[in-house]
C-alpha cells in the first residue's frame, strides 16, 4: 500500500511540474533600458521606450567585419493614451515583444507634464513587479522622446552619459525612491536633474536642477545655482574650480572632501537656518609663479575661495525663498528632527515660514598646496 | 538494519537556529512595514518590546517541561485540565497550530506569486514546499535540527552581507527625531510582532527530544535577543534608505534589497533574497508541520507520527487555500487577528496550564 | 548499547596489552612468547605463525607476515636446513646462527618490541623454546613487482603507486604503509561460486569497533554468486542503495586507505579490484584530496574551498542559468542581459530545451571518450568540441552563453577528487535544470532543499553524511571547508575515533613556547 501511495505522489509531482507557466524565452522580450513620459498638446500621455534591439549572434560576426563595435543598438518606438496605463497598453500594442520593465535605468519626464504634476503617473513604476526604485528620474526641456531618440556614439548608457559629464560630481545620484521620499514630505518641493540638448554636439546633458513646489514644476536652476543646491544638501563630492587672486592671475582648486550641516534654531517667532560648510581643496594648478609657495597667498587663495561658496549659496537661497518659494534644501527634514513638537503646529504654514527664514552661512575652508611644486615659468 | 546513534535527539544550538529561522523568516519581509503603522520613527525600538512575550512564552515552555518531563503541551495539559478537557483543548490547540502554519504557507506563496512568478498558479506555489516539508518532517527531528545547522549559518552570512551592501544608501538622520510622541507609539507598534514572538511555544513539542543537561535557557535567550535585534536592525535599515517611504512598501526589505546598486555593478541581487527567505520559510513550516504531527500523534495515542505527516501536509495545503480570499485579506489578518491568536493559545494558555500545575501539583503516572 | 560498551571495554584491553608488552623481554617458554604475540596481531589474517621441530625435538616457531617474506627462500634457507638438521647441539641460539642458517643478514633479539618492529618490517621471526632470544631473519622482500600509477587519481606530490588486483599485495602495501600490529586485518569470504577473498582492516585502537562488527555482519549477510568487483559489494552493504550520493569511497591510492584508517575508518579490500573502499564517509570525505594533505596548508585550504565552490558551481549554474533567462531576467545586470538575448537571438530553441540538450550532448561525448580506446577518445574530444562548440554556433543551433555556460558545468565538475561524487552530481544538474525551468529560482531552492534534506537524512554506515558541518562540530571544521595546518588537527574526526581522541601531541607549533615543556 505504501508503495503504491509513494508512486501516486510521485505522479501528482510530476503532473505539478508540467507546466511551464512564468516562462518567457529571452527573445520574446523588448529590453527597455529608458522610458520618457511627454504630457501632449491635448493634454494626453505620451509614453517613449527606449529598447535595446539585440543583433543576433551571426549576423553581429557579420557586421564586426564592417567594422561596428558591439554592444546593441537602440531604438525607440512612442504611444500616446489618456493616462500612463492607456499609453501603455498602446505602447505593447506597437511593439511585437513583450515589454519588458525589469532593466529599465532612466526615466525622463518632459516639462509639460512635470509642470501638470507628474506623480499619478508615475505609480507604475513604484508598484510593479520587475521595476525598481533604484531609477533615475530626469527632467528635461521640451519632449523627453527627443532625449530618448538622440543616439551616442560613446556612452551605451544614457545615465553614464549624464553623470559623467558634468563638472561636479554628486555624492548620490537623485533616484526614484529619494525623488518620493521628498514629495512625501511637507513641502513637496525638489529638484530633479534637468537635461538639456546641446544641438551643435547633438548630445543631452546635465543643465542644472529643475526646481519642484507642491509637486509641480516651477522653473530651472541653472548649473551654478545647482552648485549652490548641493553645497547646502551636502551633495558635492568632487569639484574644481578656478579662483582669481588678482588681475587674472589664480589658481585652480579640486574639492577634496566637503561636509555641510545645518542647524536650525528658532528664537521666538524668527526662524534662523545656519549653515556650516566644511571642506578642503588641493591646488592642481596656478598661474601664480612662486607666490603660491607663500602661506599669505594661500591665505587669500582660501579667503577668495570662500567667498565664492559663500556667494553662491547666498544667490541660490535668495532665489528658492523669494522667487520659488520652494523648500528644495529640505529644511522641513530638519526643523522636525530638532522641534518635533514646534513643527506640528507650524507645518501648516510651512510654505509662508520659508520665505522668511534668516540664513546664516559659515564657510570653514582648508586650501592645501600639498607637495606638489608648482613651477611657473 | 543501521547503527542509529542517539536516535530521536537534537542539540539545544539546533533548537535555538531553528527556532531564531522560524521566527524571522517570515518576520522580515512585512515586519517593518507593520511596525512603523504605528511607531512611526522609532519602529526600530519595536521589536524589543515584542521579544518580552517570546521570553515569557519560552519560559513557560521550558518550566512547563521540567514539571513533566518528556512530555509536550499535548500530553500534560490532560494532567492538568482533566483528561477530556485536556483532549478537547489539545485538539483545538493542533488545529490553530495547524492554521497558523497553513497561513505561513499562505503568506510564502503570496510573496513568491507577487514577487517573482505571477502567472504561476498559487497551488503549485503551496504543493512544491509543503511536499518538501512533508519530506523534511517525516524524516524525523534530527534530520530537522540538521536542516537548521545546515542552512541557517549561510543564510545568517548571506544576510548580513545583503544589509551590509546597503550602507552606501543610508540616511542615518531618518531616524530622528526619535521618541517623537513618547514610547507609547513604539510599544504599539511592537503588538503585532509579539504575535509572531510567541510562537516560539512550538519549542514545547521540541524540548522532549533535546539532550540531557543542556543549558536551554541560556540559548533560548540569546536566540530571542538575537531574533528582535535581527528584526530591529532591519527595520532601522529600512527607515535609513526609504525614510517617510516605508508605510507605502508592502515588502520593505524586499525594496531594500532591489535598491542595491553598487557602483552599478553589483545589483539586482534580489535572487540571493529569494533563495534565502524560501530556506527560511522552508525551516518554519517545518517546524510547524512537525509539531502539528507529533501532536497530533499524542493527541491519538499513536506511537508513530510518520504515517500523519502526509495527510496533514495535505490539510495545510488546503487550509493555506482557503484561508484568505487575497493577499489585502492576509495582510488585514496579519495586522490585526493574528495578534489575538497567537496571544491566546501561545501565551495565556501556557500561562494558565503554569498556574494550575503550581497550585493543583498534579501527580503524574509513572509507569 | 551492551554492544557498545563490551567493544568500548574491549577496545581497553587490547590497547592494554600493547603498552604492557611492548618493553616486555622474551621468556624462555615458547608457548608463553607465542601468546602474547597471537595476542598482538590477533584478527591479522596474514600474520601467520609456523610452529615446527628443529632436529626433531627442538619446539620452535616462525612468526612473519605472508607477502612481505621472500617465500621461497624461507623454504629452502630455514625451513629445510633446520627441520631435517640432526644435530642435537642446536640449543645454543649462537650456535644455530653460526652454523645452521644459510642466511645474510641474521640477528638475536630481545624484546617482544623488537620482533614486533622486525615482523612489520617483513623479517621473519625465530622463537625457540628454552632461548631468551629470539632470531631475526633478514628475509624481508617487498612486493613492488606488479604496482601501477593510480591513474584515475593522480597527484603532483605523493606516492606515485596505487593498489594492483591481487589482495596479497594490496594488503602487504598496507602493512608497509602502517606497520604497527593495531592494523587488523580479517578475512572474509563471499560469492558462492567466486570464492572471492575480502579482507576487512581497520586500526584496533581506533576504530568503532561496533562499526567493525556491523560491516562484519553486513559483509556476512551477502549470498550471491560472485563477487567480481568491489562495487557488487559496497551496494550490497550500503544504507541508503537508493541514494545518488555514494556512501562509500573507493580509492587506489594507498596513503589515501592508509590516512583514512587512521582516522578510525574502516578499509574494505576485496580480491581482484585495484580500488579499495572506505567507510563510514561523509560527503567532505569526497571532497577531500590526498594532494590537500601533502601540499602547504595555505594552499591545501584554498585549494580544496575551490573545490567546493566549483562543485557547487557545477552542480546549479546551467539551472541558474535557465532559471535567470527565462523566468527572472530582471535579476540579470543589464549589459549581459542584452548580450545574453544577442546570442540567443535566432536560436530555434527554448532554453530549457537547450540546456537539456547540451548537458546531454556533453555527457554523451564524455562517455564515448570513456568507452573508446584511448587513441580514439582524444579524437572523440576534438570532433565533439569542434561540433558542438564552433559549428553548432555558427549554424545558429545553440547559443555561444548555452555552450559556456555547459562547459563551465562540465569543467568544474571535474574538479572532485571522487568519480561516484562527481556522477552523483551530473545526474542532479539534470533534475535541477528541470526544475529550474519551470518554477525558476523558486524550482532551483526547491531543488536544493531536497538535496539537502536528503543529505541531512543519510547515513554511511550509521554516521551522519553530513557529518562535521550538520551535526556540526566546529572544531572538525578544521578539516572539513578548510586544511588547518598538521600541528592544529590534533583531534580524529570524532564519530569514528571518538575512543582515542587525539592523535598527535599537542603545542607542536614550530616555535611554540610549550613544546620543549
Amino acid at each position: 500500500m505504501q508503495k503504491y501511495i509513494r508512486w501516486f505522489t510521485s505522479f501528482c509531482l510530476l503532473g505539478l511540474l508540467a507546466g511551464c507557466w512564468d516562462q518567457t524565452e529571452i527573445d520574446q522580450l523588448a529590453i527597455i533600458s529608458a522610458v520618457g513620459i511627454d504630457l501632449t498638446a491635448d493634454n494626453k500621455i505620451k509614453l517613449s521606450a527606449e529598447i535595446a534591439v539585440p543583433k543576433n549572434a551571426s549576423a553581429g560576426q557579420e557586421s564586426s567585419a564592417g567594422g561596428q563595435s558591439g554592444g546593441s543598438q537602440k531604438m525607440v518606438r512612442s504611444a500616446i493614451g489618456e493616462d500612463f496605463n492607456d499609453a501603455l497598453n498602446h505602447l505593447q500594442s506597437v511593439v511585437p515583444r513583450r515589454l519588458f520593465w525589469g532593466q529599465v535605468n532612466i526615466l525622463v519626464i518632459g516639462d509639460k507634464l512635470a509642470k501638470a504634476g507628474m506623480l499619478n503617473q508615475l505609480s507604475f513604476f513604484s508598484g510593479q513587479k520587475e521595476a525598481r526604485l533604484t531609477l533615475y528620474p530626469f527632467i528635461t526641456k521640451g519632449d523627453a522622446v527627443d532625449i530618448l531618440v538622440k543616439t551616442f556614439p560613446l556612452e551605451t548608457d544614457l545615465s553614464d552619459l549624464m553623470s559623467n559629464q558634468s563638472k561636479i560630481q554628486f555624492k548620490r545620484r537623485i533616484t526614484f525612491n529619494k525623488m518620493l521620499q521628498n514629495f512625501n514630505s511637507v513641502s513637496e518641493a525638489m529638484s530633479l536633474p534637468w537635461v538639456l540638448y546641446d544641438k551643435k554636439n547633438g548630445v543631452p546633458y546635465i543643465g542644472g536642477r529643475a526646481i519642484f513646489k507642491n509637486g509641480k514644476f516651477i522653473g530651472a536652476a541653472n548649473m551654478r545655482e545647482t552648485e549652490g543646491i548641493a553645497w547646502v544638501r551636502n551633495e558635492i563630492k568632487h569639484k574644481v574650480t578656478s579662483v582669481k587672486v588678482d588681475h587674472g592671475k589664480g589658481a585652480g582648486l579640486n574639492l577634496t572632501y566637503s561636509k555641510t550641516t545645518l542647524r536650525p534654531k528658532i528664537a521666538g517667532d524668527q526662524w534662523e537656518m545656519h549653515i556650516d560648510v566644511q571642506g578642503e581643496e588641493d591646488i592642481i594648478e596656478s598661474s601664480l609663479g612662486k607666490e603660491i609657495m607663500e602661506p599669505k597667498t594661500i591665505d587669500r587663495i582660501q579667503k577668495k575661495a570662500v567667498m565664492q561658496i559663500k556667494s553662491n549659496i547666498d544667490e541660490v537661497m535668495k532665489k528658492a525663498q523669494n522667487q520659488w518659494s520652494a523648500d528644495i534644501f529640505g529644511f522641513d527634514e530638519v526643523y522636525y528632527r530638532k522641534y518635533p513638537n514646534l513643527w506640528e503646529t507650524h507645518k501648516k504654514n510651512w510654505n509662508t515660514i520659508f520665505p522668511h527664514i534668516k540664513v546664516f552661512i559659515n564657510v570653514d575652508l582648508k586650501v592645501y598646496q600639498r607637495g606638489l611644486e608648482l613651477t611657473a615659468n | 538494519m543501521d547503527i542509529q546513534r542517539n536516535v530521536t535527539q537534537i542539540s539545544v544550538f539546533q533548537i535555538a537556529l531553528l527556532l531564531a529561522m522560524a521566527m524571522n523568516s517570515t518576520a522580515i519581509l512585512t515586519a517593518p512595514a507593520i511596525t512603523v503603522q504605528y511607531a512611526q520613527r522609532d519602529l526600530w525600538l519595536s521589536p524589543l518590546f515584542s521579544s518580552v512575550s517570546g521570553i515569557i512564552v519560552l519560559f513557560l515552555a521550558i518550566h512547563l517541561n521540567r514539571r513533566f518531563p518528556g512530555m509536550t503541551v499535548i500530553q500534560y495539559s490532560e494532567y492538568c485540565i482533566g483528561k477530556w478537557p485536556g483532549k478537547i483543548i489539545s485538539g483545538i490547540f493542533l488545529l490553530v497550530v495547524l492554521h497558523i502554519g497553513s497561513i505561513i504557507v499562505r503568506e510564502y506563496a503570496e510573496f513568491v506569486k507577487g514577487m517573482f512568478l505571477d502567472e504561476t498558479p498559487l497551488l503549485v506555489i503551496i504543493c512544491g514546499m509543503v511536499i518538501l516539508s512533508t519530506y523534511a518532517t517525516r524524516s524525523g527531528i534530527e534530520v530537522i535540527g540538521r536542516l537548521a545547522q545546515l542552512f541557517v549559518p549561510g543564510v545568517m552570512l548571506t544576510w548580513v552581507i545583503l544589509l551590509l551592501l546597503t550602507i552606501p544608501d543610508w540616511d542615518v538622520m531618518n531616524i530622528f527625531p526619535a521618541f517623537d510622541g513618547g514610547i507609547l507609539p513604539a510599544i504599539r507598534g511592537s503588538i503585532t510582532p509579539q504575535g509572531w514572538f510567541s510562537e516560539m511555544f512550538l519549542l514545547s513539542f521540541l524540548l522532549p527530544h533535546l539532550k540531557k543537561n543542556s543549558p536551554i535557557k541560556k540559548w533560548m535567550i540569546i536566540m530571542v535577543v538575537f531574533a528582535a535585534i535581527n528584526l530591529s536592525i532591519l527595520n532601522i535599515i529600512s527607515l535609513f534608505v526609504f525614510g517617510n517611504l516605508v508605510p507605502t512598501l508592502t515588502y520593505p526589505v524586499m525594496s531594500l534589497i532591489r535598491y542595491v546598486n553598487i557602483a552599478d555593478f553589483l545589483q539586482h541581487i534580489d535572487a540571493l533574497l529569494l533563495i534565502i527567505w524560501v530556506i527560511g520559510v522552508f525551516l518554519k513550516i517545518v517546524l510547524f508541520q512537525y509539531c502539528i504531527a507529533s501532536g497530533c500523534a499524542q493527541w491519538l495515542n499513536v506511537e508513530k507520527f510518520r504515517p500523519l505527516v502526509l495527510p496533514l501536509g495535505f490539510l495545510m495545503v488546503l487550509f493555506s487555500l482557503w484561508s484568505a480570499s487575497s493577499m489585502q485579506d492576509l495582510s488585514a489578518y496579519l495586522k490585526d487577528t493574528s495578534f489575538f491568536y497567537a496571544m491566546i493559545f501561545f501565551l495565556i494558555y501556557p500561562l494558565g496550564l503554569f498556574l494550575i500545575a503550581i497550585v493543583r501539583k498534579p501527580k503524574i503516572r509513572r509507569d | 548499547m551492551g554492544r557498545r560498551l563490551r567493544a568500548n571495554s574491549h577496545q581497553k584491553n587490547n590497547e592494554n596489552e600493547l603498552t604492557e608488552h611492548s618493553e616486555k623481554r622474551i621468556s624462555n617458554v615458547l608457548a608463553e612468547n607465542i601468546s602474547t604475540l597471537k595476542a598482538l596481531y590477533s584478527d591479522c589474517y596474514d600474520v601467520v605463525f609456523r610452529s615446527f621441530l628443529i632436529g626433531e625435538m627442538l619446539q620452535a616457531e616462525l612468526v612473519f607476515i605472508d607477502n612481505m617474506v621472500d617465500r621461497e627462500q624461507l623454504d629452502t634457507q630455514v625451513l629445510d636446513v633446520l627441520m631435517t638438521c640432526k644435530d642435537s647441539t642446536l640449543v645454543n641460539i649462537q650456535n644455530i646462527i653460526n652454523e645452521s642458517l644459510p642466511v645474510a643478514s641474521v640477528e638475536p633479539i630481545e624484546t617482544i618490541k623488537q620482533c614486533v618492529d622486525d615482523i612489520s618490517l617483513g623479517n621473519p621471526i625465530l622463537f625457540i623454546n628454552g632461548s631468551q632470544e629470539a632470531i631475526r631473519i633478514g628475509l624481508n622482500k617487498l612486493q613492488n613487482s606488479q604496482i601501477t600509477d593510480p591513474e584515475n587519481e593522480p597527484v603532483i606530490q605523493g606516492p606515485k603507486y596505487g593498489f594492483n588486483e591481487s589482495l596479497q599485495t594490496n594488503a602487504s602495501l598496507l602493512r608497509q604503509r602502517i606497520r604497527a600490529p593495531e592494523l587488523k586485518m580479517v578475512l572474509l569470504e563471499t560469492g558462492r561460486y567466486t570464492k572471492t577473498q575480502v579482507v576487512v582492516t581497520y586500526m584496533a585502537s581506533v576504530a568503532d569497533h561496533a562499526l567493525v562488527e556491523e560491516v562484519m555482519d553486513r559483509l556476512k549477510r551477502i549470498e550471491m554468486d560472485g563477487v567480481l568487483e568491489s562495487g557488487y559489494i559496497a551496494e550490497m552493504i550500503e544504507d541508503s542503495p537508493l541514494s545518488p550520493f555514494p556512501q562509500i569511497k573507493s580509492t587506489e591510492r594507498v596513503d589515501v586507505v592508509a590516512a583514512n584508517l587512521l582516522e578510525g575508518r574502516l578499509a574494505i579490500i576485496v580480491d581482484g579490484t585495484p580500488t579499495v573502499m572506505i567507510a563510514p564517509v561523509s560527503l567532505i570525505s569526497f571532497i577531500q584530496a590526498a594532494d590537500d594533505y601533502y601540499n602547504r596548508w595555505l594552499f591545501g585550504s584554498s585549494f580544496r574551498f575551490l573545490r567546493i565552490s566549483s562543485l557547487f558551481l557545477s552542480l546549479v549554474l546551467p539551472a541558474l542559468y535557465v532559471a535567470l533567462t527565462t523566468l527572472h531576467q530582471e535579476m540579470i545586470p543589464s549589459d549581459l542581459l542584452v548580450s545574453i538575448a544577442s546570442s540567443h537571438e535566432l536560436i530555434p530553441f527554448p532554453t530549457l530545451v537547450e540546456a537539456v540538450i547540451m548537458q546531454l550532448i556533453f555527457e554523451i561525448l564524455r562517455e564515448a571518450g570513456l568507452r573508446l580506446p584511448r587513441q580514439v577518445g582524444s579524437a572523440v574530444t576534438i570532433v565533439g568540441a569542434l561540433v558542438v562548440g564552433e559549428a553548432a554556433v555558427t549554424a545558429g543551433f545553440v547559443s555561444t552563453t548555452m555552450v559556456i555556460v555547459t562547459a563551465i558545468s562540465g569543467i568544474t565538475s571535474f574538479t572532485a577528487p571522487a568519480y561516484s561524487l562527481e556522477m552523483a552530481i551530473r545526474i542532479l544538474r539534470f533534475v535541477l535544470i528541470l526544475l529550474g525551468g519551470f518554477l525558476g529560482l523558486l524550482g532551483v531552492v526547491f531543488g536544493l532543499i531536497g538535496i539537502a534534506i536528503h543529505l541531512s537524512s543519510l547515513r554511511s554506515l550509521g554516521v551522519p553524511y553530513l557529518t562535521p558541518i550538520a551535526p556540526a562540530n566546529l572544531s572538525e571544521w578544521k578539516d572539513a571547508w578548510i586544511r588547518s595546518p598538521w600541528w592544529k588537527l590534533n583531534r580524529r574526526p570524532r564519530l569514528t575515533g571518538r575512543w582515542n581522541k587525539y592523535r598527535q601531541a599537542k603545542h607542536q607549533k614550530p616555535a611554540n613556547k610549550k613544546r620543549g615543556e
